[in-house]
């Protein structure tokens, strides 16, 4: 599953991070500025989309939406 | 097949008693109004609704028509959709719809154009304005709705209005709207509670703050009315009121779980329990709720909460549905998930009772994809469905979204797969289901046999007639006596792979008893099926009277006049023509055309055209007869029909002159030459193609040909090509002086069309057929009385009336009329942007004052008027206004 690309979803406002379930178990991560950072793998774009309708449908406010690259360990 | 209809999705919302009226909103929905879309575009929880509702509850919205219609995502089903809009439509415009609602009772679903043409034409009538509502517009993500809508606002007519409420742009033609001044919009910044709603918001709930605290928490929620709602009930009863807005206010949390917690935790456990338990739910009623809940007390508790401003809104009058708020369902339905593990099997059981009682089947699916049992999902798909099931779009969504393992665990839910697939054309998916289904059920024999019907009807959708006959052979061999439906399904797939096989005989039985079958089971869809396919293979064996017989009694079955009925006229008006019942063929086929047109199936009404044409040449007409030729070429061209049925389109060769039919013959797409071994799939072609030899006088390459075409028609028992071949054999014989074999084949095409009465056969060779006939010395005397009525409908010696259908005579005739010209349509469609900046060029802007106007670049703009030149097929800004303006492009109504 390595070759998934990582996205770095940041949305205004803290969510619970019980919610990870909703959001394709992307980790929910406080973020500076009281924003929420949604982080993790992603199938492809389709979930991407889905994720972002999640959080349109939840009132939230995007902030950014980033690719990150996967550092070898 | 017609979805029922859930009535609570076209209900308008009631303007809710407590709420703060913000007439600043009304005002602009009024004035907006006045242009033929709205948009209100805003996140869930702005108040979109609530502004449409409080417009409503003011006096000029009072009595403005309004019909609304609330989307889930099961309108993603194009035929869905439909029926859906005109249902809502005919709230405020009765009657609208019954025309294109017919559309529905086809096997195969209608194309949303052809019945938004239909509604729009019903439409056109309307004096006084009325607008229709799309709530959640969001919920569409099918491309054809959206390209439905696009068509549906190009032609909106013009005392209607469409508002629009979603939480997303629609990706519909806004720019161009916003360009010609035709939209309204109203986006979250225009919801936004202003400070003063704010302070008259929660003075309205009885709360009284200090300026500053309003301040507080305007800026917390930025206006957002879900949020001040739910602020406000976190707010009521709260000792501290200080201290909780301050809290609220300094806290990051995102609002929603912060407040609900506040509301949630301080209401009784059993409403709490109440309301997460009923958050699964998309539609509640107190019945449903008791059913889910085990209470019984569900009717007074939704009163209670709707009271409590709980975000559950009625969607009646009469107050017996509801829903929540989408947002708070949202949140209850994720504490669910976090809280509670999903519902028993017996609960499940109970609501699977409750829901196939009411016909609510997608709810039911949801219901069980929100976290119940899975298993409950395949058994209320398997009762949703019977034999074969119409394959709907959202059936296969859902089935789909059901996860791999579960449905490969359940025989039925793999055969239901299988079946949705079969029409989209997903054969090796589809084959890929039997297989499941029936190492799932250890083949079961009753599973292998419906496995078997599936994988008859993809072998027949394959060109594989003989493993058609035998898989439904299998099936019927297989199923009990008990299974009617079932039988009458695998009958009507064996009927259908003997047809395609050519073997009629065999088939004829088949049908009849697949009738019988399907009208012991009720299934009027196959019966319809049956009668059809029985008519077409009686006639085609030469049975004239009692395919009549059939088709009356099809005709009979058809109560409405559906699509299977269309086909039945046009088989019937077949049999008069032949017949020489012109005036009753015509009359078929004119009740034909009509159904046609009111559904806007432009195939059909090109067939119809073409039948017609034939007619009235027959008769004589020439001209008439040219128009509708011409017409019917027209529809071909601007509805871009490919192709019609093999005999309309070499009917409408024969109905052309002479050279038609051999620029037919050498065109490269003809594939046929005279060395070719018969077929019975394109038997049709076969003699067309023989008859264009004999219009070039090459007899004697046409009648050997002729004759192996007769040789296999004879075997397949289909007698009226047997009779054609025998006529042209005859025909071809003549031309080269051949006078013995010529009367022979004649003779013999009398010996056997006389008992059924053909006569167009015969009267549709024209002035050579005279001569032949002319020729032949009659024995019997039926036979000659025979000869002799024929002989007075042929043309006498060298200048007849009756046109032949491809001989001398037809040089002239139609070859003089010229059709008028034909807008030819556009090879690539302008884009929106195009379409844009050509109303830019045709208001006289520079390239200049475009890419000001909508903020391009030069460079950008050249491009766009150079892909419009081309599309278009013009040089000079001069041609393409004068272009677009023929085209209709320019219409301020597109």
């Amino acid at each position: 599953m390595d070759s998934m690309p990582i996205y770095a979803i940041r949305v205004k406002g803290r969510l619970d991070p019980r919610r990870a379930a909703w959001f394709d178990n992307l980790e929910i991560q406080p973020a500076p500025n009281g924003e929420t950072l949604l982080y993790g793998p992603l199938v492809d774009q389709a979930a991407l989309f889905g994720i972002l309708v999640r959080i349109r449908d939840l009132g939230l406010k995007l902030v950014a939406v980033n690719t990150v690259e996967p550092f070898d360990a | 097949m017609l979805t029922r209809l859930l009535t609570t999705k076209l209900h308008i919302p009631l303007p809710r008693p407590s709420l703060v009226p913000r007439p600043r909103l009304a005002a602009r929905l009024a004035e907006g109004l006045a242009r033929p879309v709205t948009l209100i575009s805003a996140p869930p929880g702005s108040g979109k609704t609530t502004v449409v509702g409080e417009w409503r509850a003011s006096e000029s919205g009072r009595a403005y028509p309004l019909a609304w219609l609330a989307l889930d995502e099961d309108d993603n089903d194009p035929p869905r959709w439909l029926t859906y809009v005109i249902a809502a439509l005919e709230t405020v415009v009765p009657g609208i719809g019954s025309a294109a609602l017919d559309l529905f009772n086809t096997p195969v679903p209608p194309i949303p154009k052809d019945v938004l043409t239909v509604v729009l034409s019903r439409l056109e009538g309307v004096a006084t304005p009325f607008a229709l509502a799309l709530d959640d517009y969001h919920v569409i993500t099918n491309p054809a709705i959206h390209a439905a809508m696009t068509y549906f606002i190009e032609h909106l007519p013009p005392p209607m209005r469409l508002l629009i409420l979603t939480r997303a742009d629609p990706p519909l033609p806004l720019a161009r709207l916003r360009v010609r001044g035709h939209l309204t919009e109203l986006r979250s910044a225009d919801l936004r509670f202003t400070l003063d709603e704010v302070a008259a918001f929660l003075e309205q709930a009885g709360l009284t703050l200090a300026p500053d605290d309003i301040e507080a928490l305007e800026a917390r929620t930025e206006g957002w009315a879900a949020g001040l709602q739910l602020a406000a009930l976190s707010l009521q009863g709260q000792p501290e009121v200080d201290q909780f807005i301050r809290s609220f206010t300094g806290s990051d949390a995102y609002l929603v779980d912060y407040l609900a917690e506040e509301v949630l935790t301080r209401l009784p456990d059993d409403v709490q329990a109440f309301l997460l338990q009923t958050s699964v739910l998309n539609y509640l009623s107190a019945p449903l709720c008791d059913a889910l809940t085990g209470r019984t007390d569900s009717h007074a508790l939704l009163d209670q909460l709707t009271r409590a401003n709980l975000f559950l809104i009625p969607m009646d009058p009469a107050r017996r549905w509801f829903r929540y708020h989408r947002l708070f369902a949202d949140l209850l339905r994720y504490r669910l998930a976090v809280t509670r593990p999903p519902s028993s099997a017996h609960l499940s059981q109970r609501l699977t009772q409750w829901f196939t009682a009411s016909g609510l089947t997608s709810d039911t699916l949801r219901l069980a994809l929100a976290g119940l049992d899975l298993a409950v999902v395949a058994q209320a798909v398997e009762r949703s469905v019977g034999p074969g099931y119409a394959a709907e779009h959202s059936l296969l969504q859902w089935i789909e979204a059901l996860p791999d393992a579960v449905i490969r665990a359940d025989p039925a839910l793999c055969l239901t797969h299988a079946w949705a697939l079969v029409p989209v054309l997903q054969f090796q998916a589809a084959e890929a289901r039997v297989s499941d289904a029936i190492a799932a059920s250890d083949a079961e024999p009753q599973v292998v046999a419906e496995g078997q019907i599936v994988r008859a009807f993809i072998a027949q959708n394959t060109y594989q007639p003989r493993l058609a006959i035998e898989r439904a052979q299998t099936a019927l061999s297989l199923l009990g006596e008990e299974g009617l439906g079932w039988r009458s399904l695998a009958g009507l797939s064996l009927g259908m792979g003997y047809t395609l096989d050519g073997q009629l005989r065999s088939a004829i039985p088949v049908f009849e008893q697949a009738a019988t079958w399907g009208q012991a089971a009720g299934q009027a869809n196959i019966i319809l099926h049956a009668l059809r396919n029985l008519g077409l293979s009686l006639a085609r064996s030469g049975r004239l009277r009692e395919a009549v017989a059939t088709y009356e009694r099809a005709l009979a079955l058809t109560t409405t006049p559906s699509a299977g009925g269309y086909v039945v006229l046009v088989s019937l008006a077949d049999i008069y023509y032949e017949w020489n019942e012109l005036g009753r063929a015509a009359d078929l086929l004119r009740r034909a055309a009509d159904l046609s047109r009111q559904w806007g199936n432009w195939r059909q009404l090109a067939e119809c055209h073409l039948s017609l044409a034939q007619i009235l040449q027959a008769q004589g007409d020439t001209t008439p007869a040219a128009q509708y030729t011409v017409e019917a070429a027209r529809l071909k061209e601007v509805h871009h029909l490919g192709w019609l049925s093999p005999y309309h389109d070499t009917l409408h060769i024969r109905l052309g002159d002479a050279a038609t039919a051999l620029r037919w013959a050498a065109a490269p797409e003809c594939h046929i030459r005279a060395a070719d071994p018969p077929e019975a799939g394109r038997a049709l072609q076969q003699l067309m193609y023989a008859r264009a030899l004999l219009a070039q006088g090459r007899a004697l390459e046409a009648a050997p040909f002729l004759s192996r075409i007769r040789g296999l028609a004879e075997t397949d028992g289909r007698l009226d090509h047997v009779i054609a071949a025998l006529l042209l054999e005859a025909l071809a014989y003549h031309q080269v002086d051949e006078t013995a074999p010529a009367v022979e084949c004649l003779q013999q095409a009398l010996t056997l069309a006389a008992p059924q009465g053909y006569v167009r056969l015969f009267v549709d060779q024209g002035l050579p057929m005279t001569d032949l006939l002319d020729m032949v010395k009659s024995n019997a005397a039926s036979l000659r009385e025979y000869r002799a009525h024929l002989r007075r409908l042929l043309p006498d010696g060298a200048e007849g009336t009756v046109t032949a259908g491809l001989g001398e005579a037809t040089t002239t005739g139609l070859a003089g009329q010229t059709p008028p010209p034909l807008m030819v349509p556009l090879v690539e469609p302008l884009s929106e942007r195009e379409l844009e900046i050509l109303f830019l060029v045709a208001e006289g802007a520079s390239n200049r004052d475009i890419a000001d106007r909508l903020v391009l670049a030069l460079g950008t703009v050249k491009t766009h008027i150079h892909h419009i030149y081309g599309k278009l097929g013009v040089e000079s800004r001069t041609q393409a206004i004068a272009q677009a303006r023929a085209r209709g492009l320019l219409d301020p109504s597109r």
